[in-house]
């Protein structure tokens, strides 16, 4: 689980007047850690996970923890992409803080793929002012090597940034990070959070059921024809095979069968 | 006596695949309901009034509005995707908190669950005991965030058109949809209605009294677009800015650009 205390006492002991940025560069390795440490637990987890799913007699629950795996799997990438985030952010040069002398004004990149660099000296360190290029394509162009704007990795010496800045810093990108920041990312809260998700109603059935008697409307008049038609969504894992050709999908009594077998997407368990 | 039941956060931000059939399907956590009428689902209830349900069902599928039952005006919102989350810091049209705020909200003003919320912002202050929601929000948080937008099928847009509209997006959209989220409103920007050229009606209603830019997240999957779904287009969400901020881009421009946005 994710240090709460850490990264805020983290955050109010960070230096004012760090010149040589290496106290910095500390702090982003320790908050890379802290993002590893994150990853390798859910690593725990999706192997929990997957020896569930190994020992499952039947088929029925397996796609319910098939969509944890793949839950767990986009965190993961999520928490290994902001911990090569932090370590390439730790590569900052003395002049942290200035503008790109190529392009000043220009934004720090938060995602690794699409960073461009400019060399600086010979200290080894780039500017991390001129990593700016926009970045939510990554995901689904993959720029590769040689392209516009990806010179990852080629060892420096890569392409100056084109184009228009970015108007301001996007630092408050991984700002936001503080609030996923504070998220338990453990298999065991995640699964909760989708039941929460799910099925919690928070005890609105005093509502739905109390106030607007809308329980009664169902079970006299909302057949699943209708109930599809308001924009209903019916949950096929739950459903037992063949069943749909089997039952009579205009009458209410069909609908109340759903809800009961909580296939209807929205209907709560309660709690 | 029948059974009682209640809604869940899946009722408006879940949908299926249609992998079975139209409506039935695999469940696709986060992915915003735009069939789903809710005003018409509320109008069945036998104790809303006349009045109260020509107001429900004057909202039509995928929108809702969740301040109606406060201050009684109606200028509903179309249903906001739960998905890629994760680095955006607040989470409604018109920012007034972070996603356990809204999620609070919803809960309680919304949904009706049993807790509490309050914000005297809006004049609201509800205590409930015991608290059914304020306990779930933290993992309810951390499931939203966990839920990465869905990126675009394959061959669903021109990759080099798109790279062309990239520069155009870099140069007349990037100074608001700013970094990785596509929001300047991370830093706590909001911008006046007149100035996006949107409906002041419903930010004038809400505690800010302004606009968030909206994140960029799977374009692709969740038209129409703007909080009141005034673009049904992406070529209308181009064409609303091109007259607004009088960008003043050709045709083939405006093209190239929302290629780029079809990939975003």
């Amino acid at each position: 689980m994710h240090d709460q205390t850490t990264a805020e006492t983290r955050d109010s002991a960070k230096p004012v007047d760090d010149q040589t940025g290496e106290v910095a560069l500390r702090e982003r390795i320790s908050s890379a850690a802290d993002h590893c440490r994150n990853a390798l637990q859910m690593l725990l987890g999706l192997r929990l996970l997957a020896d569930k799913v190994a020992s499952l007699p039947g088929n029925l629950l397996q796609p319910w923890f098939s969509q944890d795996l793949r839950i767990l799997a986009d965190s993961l990438e999520r928490r290994l992409s902001q911990a090569v985030e932090e370590l390439e952010g730790a590569w900052v040069p003395a002049s942290a803080g200035q503008a790109c002398p190529l392009l000043p004004g220009l934004a720090r990149s938060s995602t690794y793929a699409t960073v461009t660099r400019v060399r600086e000296g010979t200290n080894g360190y780039y500017d991390r002012a001129c990593e700016g290029w926009p970045d939510r394509s990554v995901s689904n162009w993959r720029y590769g090597p040689g392209q516009e704007t990806s010179t990852r990795g080629d060892g420096g010496g890569g392409r100056v940034c084109q184009g228009a800045p970015r108007a301001e810093s996007t630092a408050s990108d991984t700002a936001t990070g503080a609030e996923a920041a504070k998220d338990d990312l453990s298999a065991q809260s995640l699964a909760d959070g989708q039941q929460i998700f799910r099925f919690a109603t928070f005890g609105d059935e005093q509502f739905w059921t109390d106030t607007l008697h809308l329980n009664e409307v169902v079970e006299k008049a909302v057949d699943p024809t209708t109930a599809l038609k308001v924009g209903l969504k019916v949950d096929a894992d739950v459903l037992p095979p063949g069943i749909l050709q089997k039952v009579d999908l205009k009458s209410p009594a069909t609908t109340v069968a759903l809800l009961k077998m909580n296939a209807v997407v929205g209907r709560g368990r309660g709690g | 006596m029948s059974r009682r039941f209640g809604i869940t956060c899946a009722l408006c931000h879940s949908t299926v695949d249609n992998s079975v059939m139209p409506g039935i399907g695999h469940r696709k956590d986060g992915w915003p309901n735009r069939d789903l009428n809710v005003g018409a689902i509320i109008a069945l209830s036998p104790v809303v009034t006349a009045a109260q349900k020509a107001v429900y069902n004057s909202w039509g599928p995928g929108r809702y509005d969740p301040r109606y039952n406060i201050d009684g005006k109606s200028t509903p919102l179309v249903l906001p995707p739960a998905y890629g989350l994760a680095d955006v810091k607040y989470e409604t049209y018109t920012a007034e908190g972070p996603i356990s705020y809204w999620n609070a909200y919803v809960a309680v003003t919304q949904m009706h669950g049993h807790g509490n919320f309050s914000d005297p912002r809006l004049g609201i202050d509800i205590r409930q005991t015991p608290d059914m929601v304020g306990p779930k929000l933290a993992a309810l948080r951390a499931y939203q965030h966990s839920i990465s937008a869905p990126p675009p099928p394959d061959g669903s847009f021109d990759r080099a058109v798109a790279e062309r509209g990239k520069a155009i997006f870099d140069k007349n959209c990037a100074s608001c949809h700013v970094g990785t989220t596509g929001t300047d409103n991370n830093t706590g920007k909001l911008h006046p209605a007149a100035e996006t050229g949107m409906n002041a009606d419903y930010a004038e209603r809400t505690a800010n009294k302004a606009y968030r830019t909206t994140p960029l997240r799977a374009l692709w999957q969740h038209p129409p677009y703007f909080h009141d779904g005034s673009g049904k287009t992406l070529a209308d969400v181009v064409g609303h800015y091109d007259r607004v901020r009088q960008l003043k881009l050709t045709a083939a421009q405006q093209r190239d650009l929302v290629e780029y946005l079809k990939s975003q």
